[in-house]
């Protein structure tokens, strides 16, 4: 902010080699104290490794990090809370089995000893009671200071994720940290959360502290940051306040090239066969309330179909049901109602069967459930089409034909612009945006008469973005169904022709397109009718 | 490069590195043998040469090698089968048992008026299956009861020592015979031994198995199932999204795997002793543990690991003969060593092959 102080953390002309990749080059940054500082840039712009130098993870190959004019003086994370530098990380470092106060506690126990002298300190530690009592009101003050309200003997796999944010913020802030880096971190939020959220930014910055957030979404820089930093290939391309970059801007110089943002040019719907039919459809679990209850809902031809619905109100139960529909009649989940594929009765059908009427599945967690993280592109290509490649006489359609993958994969990775573009590549050597390209090249290409997808972008950057729904609506134009679940809003308003909004198991609105307004959707998202 | 050529060169790298770490851990597990044997006041040199020796000095030592050779892959394959979908089957033993037994009692009732090749079908494919059926009772309660297969597997090994037992002296034992054991099998259902290695019990059996070694190639890397196993040891989750049961694959490559016990049993009861004995076993199917883990759980690496641990197993027989400080438990100490070695060996491969396979960012 202000150009006269000398900078609270500055690189200069960092540069970072692993092996002969470059990750980051020429990266000049300089973060002052009490300021909001977003870094921006595509997936593999070399931000993470950016806080990996500051942190002391890593050691820059050429370069200077400075943090008050001096060289950086720590050596690794602990090093790096006890200078004051804190980081809230991408993927939450929580432990799921303990509760939310056994997690801050974790890892600390020592600095809740400290009024115990030295001698027992050293010696009994492992043997002196932890006073609870103590640091809950500790926390709870500074928990109340930013208006969180943490269950703090809930154990964290119970704990919803804006929660679980919550606490990994509030162990910070424990621990007493004045810098503050966030990784991504309004990418599990609902809108809600990331508003409330980016107020607590805007407080956390009154009481004096220096925030550093990552993020390539550009609404939420615009809205709470003071300074930009662009980086694009590992490099600084420009630092500047942020009220003086448009968010047209900022995505330009993320992406290196103009990008289109906003609505895509879509064809008018065409009225066609239903491809999806539910009707009245009740689900049940013992011991839980309907995962699903009277449920209507049609796709048809050349229609995105989006789900609206915080999270946990049966948008995962409605993926399942659909993908494989007999599981719910063997586990005698399904309470009543029907249930029709391309027109014919399909609940009967299992996971494998709808694999293979040209459904196509895009799930919603991409290194879990969509790729085998430890396999070749060519093997993730194979992965549940396998009966695509499938030959031989006997045993009859049990071999597998590589060499037919083989030939088909290189189109694909080049439609979709995916780097590295080999089919011997591991898919975990590809970032996370190229992943998700590939997953949705991998479904897509294959021109599915219907295709589920869940977070078609979670995690993924700007120009990814404007590709993968740029693919979306083509298939749609050619006449495939879809059905879209989405924690974004703004994602579901820019794809779907109709929207239905759950809540709690029920359809609490059905929207047409014509009437999307955020405030629309996000009331019956809390359970409002309309 | 081209791509064909870097594709190839990397999973040549892949392989190599793979068989070097293999034949580091045997040569860790003769060296620190070798240390033993000084410390206990013996000559390492001369043990090795011994146990050398021992294995190939005669046509009779090398129909033996051959022998346990069989036994071993069909053991080793048992453990590394069910491994393809994350599953360790440490019931081998209590599985070669039952398919000991099974293939003895066939021989020793069943018609023995059918052709000599039918006869032999008939006594192996019901060792096979009583094998399989055994491990699929660990198998079941792996997959859908969600119990773990190492508790499931070792148990079945005690229930099978004494249902075995039992059931030979109630209903199978020989009226000859003080042991516990069943009459002698009818020629018709033996296995020839081969001529040239001095009436060495080296029979056909040996491409029986190897065989099989070749088909879990085939199925593992030219297969479909081959590809769903694959895809359920490395996320049941994906393979879930997919389409695919992870349940059902564990269920079968763990029974699929255990039926290769049955061979082994076959084995040694049609192959060797011409009928079934408690004790037959010996320890063989434990012995397919450190063979499979050996040779990584590949088809080709579980028959050349099954070699190296019949030539080691033969060979060291000779030391309790040829020396007086020192036996046949070399080749156990030497064993142990070699799969430790291997089981500490999985960060350095990872290090190693990890260069060509994926880029740190």
């Amino acid at each position: 902010m202000n150009e006269q102080n000398p900078p609270l953390i500055e690189f200069r002309s960092v540069r970072k080699l692993f092996g002969s990749f470059v990750a980051n080059d020429e990266l000049n940054l300089k973060i002052h104290q009490g300021e909001i500082h977003a870094i921006i840039g595509e997936n593999g712009a070399g931000k993470t490794t950016a806080m990996k130098l500051l942190f002391g993870l890593e050691e820059p190959t050429s370069g200077q990090i400075l943090y008050k004019g001096e060289p950086r003086p720590w050596f690794g994370p602990r090093d790096a809370a006890s200078a004051g530098i804190g980081m809230v990380h991408q993927h939450f470092m929580l432990s799921g089995f303990h509760t939310a106060l056994e997690n801050v506690i974790l890892g600390r126990e020592h600095a809740s000893l400290n009024r115990e002298g030295p001698l027992k300190r050293k010696f009994l530690s492992g043997f002196l009671q932890i006073d609870r009592v103590k640091i809950r009101d500790e926390l709870d003050r500074v928990a109340c200071k930013v208006g969180f309200n943490i269950p703090w003997d809930c154990s964290v796999e119970n704990l919803p994720v804006g929660l679980q944010q919550q606490l990994e913020i509030v162990k910070l802030l424990y621990s007493g940290v004045d810098v503050m880096i966030f990784d991504e971190p309004t990418a599990v939020l609902t809108p809600q959360e990331t508003s409330h959220f980016l107020q607590m930014l805007k407080d956390l910055k009154n009481d004096g502290k220096t925030i550093v957030i990552i993020t390539h979404k550009l609404q939420e820089v615009k809205e709470v940051a003071d300074v930009v930093t662009v980086l694009h290939h590992g490099k600084s391309v420009v630092t500047r306040p942020a009220k003086e970059l448009s968010i047209q801007a900022m995505a330009d110089l993320m992406v290196g090239r103009p990008v289109k943002l906003g609505e895509l040019p879509r064809l008018p719907q065409k009225v066609s066969e239903n491809l999806i039919e539910i009707t009245d459809l009740t689900v049940v679990s013992p011991g839980r309330p309907n995962l699903l209850s009277n449920l209507n809902l049609t796709v048809s031809a050349g229609q995105i179909v989006g789900i609206a619905g915080v999270e946990g109100s049966g948008q995962m139960e409605l993926w399942s049901f659909i993908c494989g529909p007999k599981d719910y009649l063997n586990k005698k989940k399904l309470l009543s109602g029907s249930f029709k594929l391309f027109g014919k009765e399909a609940l009967g059908l299992r996971r494998s069967d709808v694999r293979e009427i040209s459904v196509g599945i895009a799930p919603r967690d991409r290194l879990k459930e969509a790729v085998l993280i430890e396999s070749s592109l060519i093997e993730n290509d194979i992965l549940g089409h396998d009966h695509e490649f499938a030959c031989g006489a006997f045993p009859s359609n049990q071999w597998l034909d590589r060499g037919k993958a083989r030939k088909q994969i290189l189109s694909r990775l080049d439609g979709f612009h995916i780097v590295p573009c080999d089919p011997d590549a591991r898919i975990d050597a590809l970032s996370g945006g190229n992943q998700q390209k590939f997953v949705m090249s991998r479904e897509l290409t294959r021109k599915p008469k219907l295709f589920l997808c869940a977070e078609p972008t979670r995690g993924v950057d700007v120009g990814s973005i404007e590709l993968i729904h740029g693919e979306i609506l083509k298939r749609r134009d050619s006449g495939s169904g879809m059905l879209l679940i989405s924690s974004q809003i703004e994602e579901l308003m820019a794809l779907s022709d109709k929207i239905y909004v759950l809540f709690s198991g029920r359809i609490a609105a059905v929207i047409d397109r014509h009437n999307f307004t955020e405030g629309l959707i996000g009331h019956a998202m809390g359970g409002g009718n309309s | 490069m081209s791509s064909l050529g870097w594709r190839q060169f990397v999973k040549f790298r892949l392989l190599l590195t793979e068989a070097i770490l293999a034949l580091m851990a045997v040569g860790v597990g003769i060296l620190m043998g070798g240390v033993l044997v000084w410390i206990v006041g013996e000559d390492p040199v001369k043990a090795i040469l011994i146990i050398f020796e021992g294995a190939f000095g005669t046509a009779y030592d090398l129909g033996m090698v051959l022998y346990f050779a069989t036994i071993l892959i069909a053991t080793g394959l048992s453990v590394a089968i069910p491994s393809q979908t994350g599953n360790f089957n440490i019931g081998a033993e209590g599985q070669t048992l039952m398919g000991a037994l099974a293939a003895g009692v066939v021989g020793a009732y069943g018609p023995a008026n059918l052709p000599h090749g039918t006869c032999l079908t008939l006594a192996i494919l019901a060792a096979l299956l009583a094998s399989g059926l055994w491990g699929a009772i660990a198998a079941a309660i792996r997959s859908y009861r969600g119990g773990h297969e190492v508790i499931a597997s070792i148990m079945l090994n005690f229930i099978a020592a004494g249902v075995s037992g039992w059931l030979v002296v109630t209903y199978f034992q020989a009226p000859d015979s003080q042991n516990p054991e069943t009459i002698t099998v009818p020629e018709v259902f033996q296995l020839h031994r081969f001529d040239s290695f001095d009436g060495a019990p080296a029979t056909m059996a040996i491409f029986i198995a190897l065989a099989f070694a070749f088909c879990f190639w085939l199925v593992l890397e030219r297969m479909r199932p081959g590809f769903v196993m694959k895809a359920v040891k490395q996320s049941p989750e994906a393979a879930i999204v997919a389409g695919y049961s992870p349940n059902k694959a564990m269920f079968w490559s763990f029974t699929i795997g255990s039926a290769m016990c049955g061979l082994a049993g076959a084995v040694m009861v049609l192959g060797e002793s011409w009928r079934f004995r408690l004790e037959i076993s010996d320890g063989f199917g434990f012995l397919g543990i450190p063979v499979a883990l050996l040779g990584r759980s590949r088809p080709l690496g579980v028959v050349l690991s099954a070699f190296l641990f019949a030539s080691l197993h033969h060979g060291s027989s000779l030391l309790d003969i040829e020396s007086t400080k020192i036996g046949r438990d070399l080749a156990q100490v030497i064993e142990a060593i070699v799969v430790l070695s291997v089981v500490s060996m999985v960060p350095l491969l990872r290090f190693m092959t990890g260069k060509f396979s994926t880029r740190d960012r």
